[in-house]
């Protein structure tokens, strides 16, 4: 097996040089896409005129995030903290539904219609309900949050689980293992990838029904600032609030993508 | 147990039922290996080669007929059959170390031991310095000589192989077979190898069944008694090999067993 390759000199830095210039395209395009959508955001609303109780523009958004700079943390961390909670407990709930799912023909049968029913009904609607039931606190939010992402996590889980390539399963059952040891040496990590299309779908949800959640009812959070912020038309802090929400679901993704790779390094990779 | 018989399959059918059609996969085979025998099933698709490998595994119940491993009924996985496939099927979180160690987890044998003993499968595969990589940094030929360490590691007596080196490129194929040989040398196991291949067929096996479609039946078994170790090169004293490759050739594209 030992082959002599002669490379030429110079190869490896090229390799890497491309490496880092493909990481840095990486960042630096997105980037670029964001600087000129504020560009044009700031040329409309000078071009067009509009009144800043309107659309305010980036710097009178930009002002009032300098201008609230004590206030809104405050509302960052319980939105943050109210997704983070809802998305962990979808987790903790949705997994085991869908191993459940995934190995029981009955209970797909009887389970999995319910949740399709259950998921078609518009979450928003029962966001009223919710504060009815649970009071004004974190309860309400956190638990619109594991209605909205317990479901793309379910579903992915159990199709991750369903699609365990035949030979993994004709090798562990060769093995004469037990279908403890299947489901933790084989069919589960061979799943991984497919949760973590669940996961990252989730995420973006959870961060859209803690935000629904404060909005029915709440005296704080991001969502809280932007019915508080229309109430008396500072347009510029509900921008504001937005922008945040924005950020924190962009750190929120690519914290799942980060933490894909190091989990699932093979995903995406050329099997066999 | 001891009288040289490794696997015997005892008119084994195979029916496959499905809504609409029935497929009779394999009819009444009867087939009896020696220990330490090395056997090619050679047909054309759809013979039931794959069919009898799975059934000789205990993977697959066979409708009708039994099959008997060591002398005893084989109706589930044996520890002592091991199976390799087309795919290397090497699970892609683990390392090459690792994949060759399953086996070892699963049957939760002796860790250090057999530690030892993957270390020296790899290096016979001429895998050293490579324990640590993922299966995705090798190529299709590399990862097949990982499944081959992970199918001998538990030092199983039988060997299952359904056309495992069927998804390499022509030279790496016959790089491997000849690997295969010269590692079946030094560990002397009961293998059963499926492939379409003649020349694969020819090279490896001492005896040689050929298998008709439709139902799938044995149509001739032929042995094979040319010296050891066997090449394709010029060195090769080739003219039994030539003419069991003919013999095949007729074989497998004669009338009777195309089918109908």
């Amino acid at each position: 097996m030992s082959a002599e390759i002669t490379i030429p000199p110079g190869t490896e830095e090229r390799l890497l040089g491309r490496r880092a210039a493909g990481a840095a395209a990486s960042i630096l395009l997105p980037t670029l896409t964001i600087v000129a959508l504020v560009g044009l955001w700031w040329l409309a609303t000078i071009v067009f005129d509009w009144k800043p109780f309107l659309v305010p523009s980036p710097k009178d958004v930009w002002n009032e995030l300098v201008a609230q700079r004590h206030r809104l943390p405050g509302h960052v961390e319980a939105t943050l903290v109210e997704s983070l909670e809802g998305f962990g407990l979808a987790i903790v709930l949705g997994i085991p539904v869908a191993v459940a799912i995934a190995y029981s023909r009955l209970l797909e049968s009887t389970i999995y219609p319910a949740l399709i029913a259950l998921n078609a009904i518009p979450k928003i609607a029962i966001a009223p309900l919710l504060v009815i039931w649970m009071g004004f606190g974190s309860g309400p939010k956190v638990t619109m949050v594991v209605l909205i992402c317990f479901f793309p996590i379910v579903i992915s889980t159990a199709t991750g689980l369903k699609s365990t390539p035949v030979e993994f399963v004709d090798l562990v059952r060769s093995l004469a293992a037990s279908p403890l040891q299947q489901f933790v040496k084989v069919r589960f990590p061979a799943a991984l990838p497919f949760v973590f299309v669940g996961l990252k779908v989730a995420i973006s949800l959870a961060v859209i029904g803690a935000v629904v959640g404060e909005f029915v009812g709440a005296t704080k959070g991001l969502g809280y600032v932007i019915v508080a912020s229309g109430q008396n038309a500072n347009t510029s802090l509900a921008f504001a609030a937005i922008v945040l929400l924005s950020l924190m679901s962009i750190l929120l993704f690519y914290a799942l993508v980060i933490a894909e790779r190091l989990l699932v390094p093979w995903a995406g990779q050329d099997k066999q | 147990m001891s009288d040289g018989i490794a696997i015997s399959v005892d008119s084994v059918s195979q029916v496959f039922r499905t809504r609409r059609q029935s497929l009779h996969a394999l009819d009444d085979i009867e087939l009896e290996v020696r220990d330490g025998e090395f056997v090619t099933l050679v047909g054309r698709s759809g013979c039931g080669k794959s069919t009898l490998l799975r059934i000789i595994a205990g993977l697959l119940p066979a409708s009708a007929g039994k099959v008997r491993v060591h002398g005893a009924r084989v109706d589930a996985p044996r520890r002592d059959v091991s199976l390799m496939f087309q795919r290397a099927a090497l699970l892609p979180w683990r390392s090459v170390i690792d994949n060759v160690l399953l086996p070892v987890e699963i049957l939760k044998l002796d860790a250090r031991v057999h530690r030892a003993r993957a270390e020296e499968l790899l290096a016979l595969a001429g895998l050293e310095g490579f324990e640590g990589r993922k299966p995705y940094e090798l190529s299709g030929g590399m990862q097949q000589r990982v499944a081959l360490c992970r199918a001998l590691v538990h030092d199983p007596s039988v060997l299952l192989m359904d056309e495992p080196f069927a998804a390499l490129d022509a030279l790496t194929r016959e790089e491997l077979s000849l690997e295969l040989q010269r590692i079946w040398g030094e560990h002397r196991k009961t293998i059963v190898f499926v492939t379409h291949s003649i020349q694969e067929a020819t090279l490896l096996a001492d005896r040689i069944v050929v298998m008709s479609p439709r139902p799938g039946r044995i149509a001739r078994i032929l042995e094979v008694n040319a010296p050891r170790p066997r090449s394709l090169g010029l060195t090769a004293r080739a003219e039994e090999l030539d003419r069991i490759s003919a013999e095949l050739h007729e074989l497998l594209f004669a009338r009777e067993l195309q089918a109908t």
